[in-house]
């Protein structure tokens, strides 16, 4: 697959004589714009019409407003919340722990995944009981973990912490061990060795692999936070939705919900432009697959 | 699974060349070397009892069946691997820059770095300044024709440049001696033509001591001044040959009937151990 580095200098002849190449180029960066914009569209049209789909059955009384409040009211409510401040605060008190939980969790877990990568006795003693303690559904530890510290913050983040940690661990290590060999052994032909192999090979190697375990642990600490938050916290949004359910109103609920949604779709979001800046060398935009037979003709 | 220690410097490594009084400078020599790799089950013999002398300034091929060990012959050559018996020597090092430049078949090029910063590599691992190793590399890049390419990734480019950017690397590098792994295998007819000319062209500016390793006949004797034979594993020498064309060399030489006659005369020597190869494997 050859590639132009630089697009192609466009007209460069003077304005009077029709470029035919530059034509050709012109239209398909047009059609490329096109379809990427009908794209974009497409992805917002969806919810927007299954949220005006729950609106109408609302207001024609198909469904119980009671249990399902339509969007606009969930929407008033979402305002409401946030000019009294109850929404901001239990957002922020959401996104602290999250964050916290999430940073520290990807710093260890990426930390041991290299670690046990470059040194064989270190993963031969943790890689199997890890591989256990991954599959422990990690709420299942709450108790302990509320046994030994309490109802404090410390478990909230922790168990979140735990969570991100095992994703990104078995990543890591994952991505170490899928170096192929031969990119090593060029490394150390042209005299890179230690921490310089570390450096410019295995940390660029694996990063794609890092980042896979970041995207995933994105919509797991979401959920830890949330879970968490259900049955060992007295704030946050978590707190927000369980609680909407036990005095029953439905309104807090729904906007606990898509508050919760949202978190998780803005966390994803900054792993994938962080990931987009610092993995300049993936290739992003494949061929287009298309099911027509033939290219549409240029023009 | 690697670990960092992967590349500990040979004893042998720091001990001069033999230097003859009288003879050529020898390069690289290789005495009675013979390497098992082992396993679990069943260790194979890769090389046995090979003995090779390469001259410093010489282009010599290494021809062989798949499988034959030539390439781990290169290999133990440039230190790669160690010989499980016998004794090799390489050039003694006398700066940053390795004895060794290697160019590999495929994966080679770093697919994070840039063509310019896969060229300099080399260099920047030697210590050389952001200037000097990209000024160097710019040169290189000029020659092998990639200079608009500086600046791309290697997935934005085809297979022939991705091999240029290789052999650009190991020039730039400035190594006294190259060891080349099936450098155009991977290549298209038409691409490795190209490649092999300009392979020539650069050999006959720097005259630097070239080990390549080919299962191509006609690219043996096109790029090579000395054939080395190799028979099917465990990889033995079978014959030495001396190819009698002179430099500066064209592809022209291909169509003269002596090119024909050893191309003949090489395969009758090589079918045997093909076949051999071809029924153990």
């Amino acid at each position: 697959m050859t590639t132009m580095s630089k697009p192609a200098p466009v007209s460069a002849r003077s304005d009077s004589t029709p470029d035919p190449m530059a034509a050709a180029l012109e239209s398909e960066r047009k059609r490329t714009r096109r379809l990427t914009r009908r794209y974009a569209l497409l992805a917002l049209a969806t919810p927007t019409v299954l949220l005006l789909v729950w609106q109408a059955l609302g207001s024609l009384g198909i469904t119980d407003t009671r249990i399902f409040p339509p969007p606009s009211d969930i929407a008033r409510y979402a305002v409401d919340m946030t000019a009294s401040g109850q929404l901001p605060e239990a957002v922020g008190i959401t996104v602290a722990r999250l964050m916290v939980g999430y940073v520290a969790g990807a710093i260890v877990g990426i930390a041991m995944g290299l670690v046990m990568g470059v040194w064989k006795p270190l993963q031969a003693a943790f890689d199997p009981l890890f591989s256990a303690l991954y599959a422990l559904p990690k709420i299942s530890i709450l108790p302990i973990l509320l046994l030994i510290f309490g109802f404090t913050e410390t478990p909230r983040v922790l168990l979140v912490m735990i969570g991100v940690f095992f994703i990104l661990q078995i990543n890591t290590l994952a991505g170490i061990r899928q170096i192929d060999p031969r990119v090593l052994e060029a490394a150390t032909a042209y005299g890179a060795t230690g921490w310089r192999l570390f450096r410019y090979v295995v940390l660029p190697a694996v990063l794609p692999s890092v980042f896979t375990g970041l995207r995933v642990s994105a919509g797991m600490a979401v959920t830890i936070i949330t879970s968490v938050e259900f049955v060992a916290a007295d704030n946050g949004v978590g707190f927000l939705i369980w609680n909407s359910w036990q005095i029953f109103q439905p309104g807090p609920m729904y906007v606990g919900m898509a508050s919760v949604a949202l978190l998780g779709a803005i966390l994803t979001a900054l792993v994938l432009g962080l990931e987009r800046i610092l993995i300049p060398w993936r290739s992003v935009s494949g061929r287009r697959f298309t099911l027509r037979r033939r290219p549409r003709p240029a023009a | 699974m690697y670990s960092l220690d992967a590349r500990k410097p040979r004893a042998d490594e720091t001990t001069s060349a033999g230097v003859g009084a009288d003879g050529p400078d020898i390069a690289y020599s290789a005495r009675d070397v013979s390497k098992v790799f082992y396993a679990p089950d069943r260790s194979v013999t890769a090389l046995d009892g090979v003995s090779l002398d390469v001259e410093a300034g010489s282009f010599t091929c290494i021809v062989g069946p798949s499988g034959c060990g030539k390439s781990t012959l290169l290999r133990i050559l440039g230190g790669l691997e160690q010989a499980t018996i016998g004794q090799v020597t390489a050039p003694e090092r006398k700066s940053a820059v390795p004895v060794s430049a290697f160019v590999f078949q495929e994966h080679g090029v770093f697919p994070w770095f840039t063509v310019l910063e896969n060229v300099a590599f080399g260099l920047r691992m030697a210590g050389f300044s952001r200037e000097e190793r990209n000024a160097t590399a710019r040169t290189w890049l000029e020659y092998v024709g990639l200079s608009e390419f500086a600046n791309s990734y290697p997935h934005q480019l085809s297979g022939g440049m991705k091999q240029r950017t290789a052999i650009a690397r190991a020039f730039a590098t400035g190594s006294p001696c190259l060891l080349m792994d099936e450098p155009l295998g991977a290549l298209d007819a038409q691409t490795r033509r190209l490649m092999q000319e300009q392979l020539i062209e650069l050999w006959e500016r720097e005259r630097k001591t070239v080990v390549l390793v080919t299962h191509a006949i006609e690219e043996a004797l096109l790029l090579g001044d000395r054939i080395i034979l190799m028979s099917a594993r465990p990889g033995q020498i079978k014959e030495d040959i001396k190819v009698p064309f002179d430099h500066p060399r064209n592809i022209d030489i291909e169509s003269t009937p002596e090119f024909a006659d050893m191309k003949h005369n090489i395969w009758e020597s090589l079918r045997d151990e093909v076949q051999k190869s071809v029924v153990f494997s």
